[in-house]
């Protein structure tokens, strides 16, 4: 590796530094109540950023890559339904959930659900699980984030390994003012920049689009088509939905990331980011999986495919434009495995054992378990990694396949369907679990051409409707969360303008206020 | 006439002016009319933390206020408060403890802290309850809609269409 690339990737952390703490300085003195007021004056856009780059994780730089790689153009069904994925989640539960979670006084995703369908199963079974997933994920994280240590320093891999997990340690236990929405925002603009670049890079090489084609089509012309390699997946629409659901439909049921909505500042500005956020991705989301498809030509006899875009970078940029590059990615990598640990130890220790081991538990007991799981995940994922690391596309697409199945109709019908109710959603998390988690355990995709996600979320769903329906009469939906639901759907006869301009914060007062207000019209009539 | 009662409440920034042409600007300002003054019930606490973060040590400190009817925390700039006297009937009546509120800000205040700097720390939050403050808020009527209209923020929401 050259010494400008070297060079460029410590600039480029240097400027992030000093972003982060230009940023942590502008409100400072003590009182650094922005802090805690969570990005309140973040613009739409800035907020759209920040939430790719820490979404946006090693799986696009990796998994992405490697698929396109191997299947050629048929990963783009992937790329479809991400594209639009996350303004789907935010027009479907966003501004609901956000409204729900304030009136029923849940900070955490998971304790969300239970103050929904109000069960301590819920909360043991549903953190459970998502502790486990996102374990999982992590290690995607690790794996990919390793890889790329290896590329940009030349180190061996397991000594790249241990250096990007101990990075993504001390990122997550003493990171502060790295991440703070503006070094998200700019790293956001790297990322953007960074693909795009290696692929006009990458088009440039091979003369253009057509000329790409033609010498794609050379090697094998079925990658060219919708259908994979070889036209392995011709007619198998059940693999096809699968592939589109899984990051279109499949984030509504991720818990870190609908956990976003519990946080949301105006639904207003939710509104404009998820624009911008779609605008980036139109650009973003694409580029890896055709850059995978290029360096079919452009990197004949490539060993590991999900190094695809690391090494088109390396062989065709600058040094200087590769160390900045290749800095964002891995700044992206370790950004999203910092998100990721943040809420598997929260959950862990808030969800898990503050709620069912210790209910006296003091802040610090708190942190110790999250630490402690943290570690924990850290010297599993450092030990798979090493000994047999599976593929970054597995990893995540096992993980988020399962959290979609287990918990979309969970966090969907919590807001829209009054009659989804404790022992439906219980069934339906079970259920759309074990029927994901059975089918990529078995490999059942090629026996009966479904995708895990399209068996999972089917079944969850029939499950969540079958039970609350047939147990309406035991375990009706309590009336305060009935009338929460109201509140937070309600459109009515209210004009749209007043909508508009409501702020939601003000939501649970004005339910109290209203509520005041009939006992004393009822105290009156008395 | 009812009986009076000297409360803490926040210094007003919107008075009824104010609220009628906040609504007045969304709605018809000709329509607008004030229906009540409530006044609110929250525990204030001054939440203090403190962290080593990788540019060093860092004391943060923050107004938390919890909801007294339901337990909700929130953060808050800082306000001024002043001694007044209210009717008895405009004040909702505190359904919390102090104690369950000071949990609830230890809790709300730790974790807003650690989703902002994103990172798994102690930050040793220690909370000094200021005790109970009211904030006022307008309940303005504009055709057949009751707005709610908070008197530190302006800021509105719609409670009901009759």
């Amino acid at each position: 590796m050259s010494t400008t690339v070297i060079v460029f990737l410590v600039l480029y952390y240097v400027v992030v530094l000093g972003i982060g703490y230009w940023a942590a300085r502008r409100g400072a003195g003590e009182n650094l109540e922005g802090y805690l007021l969570g990005g309140r004056n973040v613009g739409p856009m800035t907020t759209a950023l920040t939430l790719q780059s820490t979404t946006m994780s090693g799986y696009m730089f990796l998994g992405a890559g490697g698929l396109g790689f191997a299947q050629g153009y048929w990963a783009l069904w992937y790329a479809v339904g991400d594209i639009g994925g996350g303004v789907l989640n935010l027009s479907v539960i966003g501004r609901r959930m956000r409204k729900l979670s304030q009136m029923l006084g849940a900070l955490t995703s998971i304790e969300y659900l239970e103050k929904r369908y109000p069960s301590p199963a819920i909360r043991l079974i549903g953190g459970t699980l998502t502790v486990f997933l996102l374990g999982f994920y992590v290690l995607a994280q690790l794996i990919a984030g390793g890889k790329g240590m290896a590329l940009v320093t030349g180190m061996p891999y397991p000594v790249a390994l241990a250096i990007a997990v101990l990075v993504i340690l001390i990122y997550t236990f003493m990171g502060g003012y790295l991440a703070v929405a503006y070094t998200d925002f700019f790293q956001s603009l790297i990322m953007l920049v960074g693909v795009v670049w290696i692929m006009s890079a990458a088009l440039a090489e091979l003369g253009g689009p057509t000329a790409a084609h033609a010498q794609i089509a050379a090697v094998d012309p079925t990658l060219l088509t919708m259908w994979g390699k070889d036209l392995g997946f011709e007619g198998q629409w059940g693999v096809v939905a699968g592939a589109l659901l899984i990051f279109s439909v499949g984030y509504m049921g991720w818990p870190h990331v609908v956990t976003r909505h519990m946080a949301m500042t105006r639904p207003a500005t939710a509104r404009r980011a998820g624009a911008w956020a779609t605008l980036w991705n139109l650009f973003f989301v694409p580029t890896p999986y055709v850059l995978g498809v290029l360096a079919v030509v452009i990197l004949p006899g490539l060993a590991d495919p999900e190094m695809a875009i690391f090494e088109i970078a390396v062989k065709l940029l600058p040094a200087a434009v590769t160390g900045l590059v290749m800095a964002a990615i891995m700044a992206a990598i370790m950004s999203t495995a910092d998100s990721l640990l943040l809420q598997t130890g929260s959950i862990a220790s808030r969800d898990l054992y503050e709620r069912f081991i210790n209910p006296k538990a003091t802040e610090k007991q708190m942190v110790a378990v999250s630490r402690g799981l943290v570690l924990i995940i850290a010297v599993i994922g450092y030990a798979v990694a090493l000994v047999e690391p599976p593929t970054v596309f597995s990893i995540v697409v096992f993980a988020t396949t399962v959290l979609g199945s287990a918990f979309l109709p969970a966090y969907v019908c919590a807001v829209w369907w009054r009659r989804a109710n404790t022992p439906g959603a219980l069934a339906s998390i079970v259920a759309g679990a074990t029927v994901a988690f059975v089918w990529e355990a078995n490999g059942l995709v090629d026996s009966t051409q479904l995708h895990p996600m399209l068996a999972g979320v089917t079944t969850s769903t029939i499950a969540m409707v079958v039970v609350s329906l047939l147990t309406q009469r035991s375990s009706p939906v309590p009336p305060h969360i009935l009338d929460a639901m109201t509140e937070s759907d309600r459109v009515g006869p209210i004009p749209e303008r007043f909508l508009r301009a409501a702020d939601s914060s003000l939501a649970p007062a004005a339910s109290e206020v209203a509520h005041a207000l009939r006992e004393e019209v009822r105290n009156d009539q008395r | 006439m009812t009986n009076g009662e000297s409360v803490l409440c926040m210094r007003e920034q919107v008075d009824a002016v104010g609220a009628l042409r906040i609504v007045g600007s969304i709605g018809d300002t000709s329509k607008a009319a004030i229906e009540r003054k409530i006044y609110y019930p929250y525990f204030w606490f001054r939440a203090r933390c403190r962290t080593t973060t990788l540019l060093g040590r860092r004391v943060v400190s923050a107004n938390c206020l919890i909801d007294a009817r339901n337990g909700l925390g929130a953060t808050a700039d800082s306000f001024e408060t002043e001694a007044s006297m209210v009717e008895a009937d405009a004040l909702l009546a505190a359904r919390t403890t102090v104690g369950e509120a000071d949990r609830a800000a230890r809790r709300f205040v730790a974790h807003s802290f650690g989703r902002s700097l994103r990172m798994l720390a102690d930050f040793g939050v220690t909370t000094k309850a200021l005790g109970l403050v009211y904030k006022a808020f307008w309940l303005v009527r504009v055709g057949g809609l009751t707005v709610l209209v908070d008197s530190m923020t302006g800021s509105v929401y719609p409670m009901k269409a009759q």
